[in-house]
């Protein structure tokens, strides 16, 4: 697999994604309104992009997220079918849903990722989510997580630490 | 004063007197709130709680858990949001997070947590038996989910922030995704 990760101030192609996901937000707190300024890399990998990916600090042995966009730009559509990461004993795809007034997670399988779609995963929704931290994760550290694909495909991704 | 203009003056008069929104949903009626005595066991040492012993001050109240990756680490980041918010006299207001995940978490490691997004949060965790009391006392509902034998399991927990008034009543809950700025807005009003 070949993966590039470029800094958000060399990227030129940064403000083109980043552009074209403004007005894809649904974050229900504030706290996702605010992450637009902070982060920082963008991976690409045969036609999958990560726009904006952030974690939360956590203490070691702690579950946290990760958060960012997922962008497929090839004529073909994919299938998220998983995600593991280094940083953590273990990672999962999970969303956060509220039923009557209990919150809960379920478990993501498969989310698909058709030609020209995206995948967000934002505060309270979807997010990607470490389990057992090896270390802690404090703002200004990064953690990478990699996307499994369907068809094969991965993409790598390395996620700024920060309080939001 | 012709009829009409006496209509419209009567009109813009009640819309006037009208109450602001609340953000937050309001119960109605505000009964007081129920007991949270959390006191612990010899082998817990613990962050205290009585809820009545905080009468004079509004309580702002989460049942979470440590392990937490989304819910509960954004709903305390919005607080701490909330309470910069207010500026700095802050005074007059408790924030105050409750594990409901008595397996793993101790209310020191609780307090540890909530301190993380500010100095002043406070947190603590009952001990199973004191739990399943709040839980009944407060109608809500926590219980984990998958096997909680092994160390991935999750929590359902509930979704609200709670809010205690200084006069000791349930008055406001606030669903996940008010915005800090409101938060803030409506703590004002309570204080």
């Amino acid at each position: 697999m070949t993966s590039r990760t470029i800094c958000a101030a060399c990227a030129s192609g940064l403000l083109l994604l980043s552009g074209a996901c403004g007005g894809s937000e649904q974050g229900s707190s504030q706290e996702s309104a605010d992450d637009g300024a902070a982060t920082v890399s963008v991976t690409t990998a045969t036609g999958l992009a990560a726009v904006e990916p952030w974690a939360r600090p956590a203490d070691a042995g702690k579950n946290t997220a990760v958060y960012l966009q997922l962008e497929n730009t090839l004529p073909d559509g994919d299938s998220l079918i998983g995600v593991r990461s280094e940083g953590a004993e273990r990672a999962a795809l999970h969303e956060s849903v509220m039923e009557g007034a209990t919150m809960r997670m379920r478990p993501m399988i498969g989310v698909a990722l058709p030609s020209g779609g995206r995948i967000a995963f934002r505060p309270m929704g979807p997010h990607v989510m470490l389990l057992r931290l090896r270390d802690p994760l404090v703002p200004g550290d990064t953690v990478e997580v990699t996307f499994d694909f369907a068809s094969g495909r991965s993409l790598a991704v390395r996620a700024g630490v920060r309080t939001p | 004063m012709r009829p009409l203009v006496v209509i419209t003056l009567l009109g813009l008069s009640i819309v006037g007197c009208a109450e602001r929104p609340w953000h937050g949903i309001v119960r109605s009626p505000a009964d007081p709130a129920p007991a949270l005595i959390l006191a612990g066991a010899a082998d817990r040492p613990v962050t205290r709680l009585r809820l009545d012993s905080l009468r004079g001050e509004v309580v702002v109240l989460y049942f979470g858990y440590t392990h937490c990756p989304d819910v509960c680490p954004t709903t305390l980041a919005d607080w701490a949001r909330a309470k910069r918010a207010l500026g700095a006299d802050t005074t007059g207001i408790r924030w105050i997070f409750v594990s409901v995940d008595p397996t793993r978490d101790l209310p020191a490691e609780a307090h540890g947590y909530a301190r993380q997004f500010d100095p002043a949060f406070t947190g603590t965790a009952p001990t199973d038996a004191e739990l399943k009391r709040l839980l009944t006392d407060w109608a809500i509902a926590a219980y984990p989910e998958g096997d909680p034998r092994t160390p991935d399991y999750t929590v359902a927990h509930p979704a609200h922030t709670f809010v205690v008034d200084a006069d000791g009543r349930f008055r406001l809950m606030i669903p996940p995704g008010v915005r800090a700025d409101d938060l803030a807005d409506d703590l004002r009003r309570l204080r």
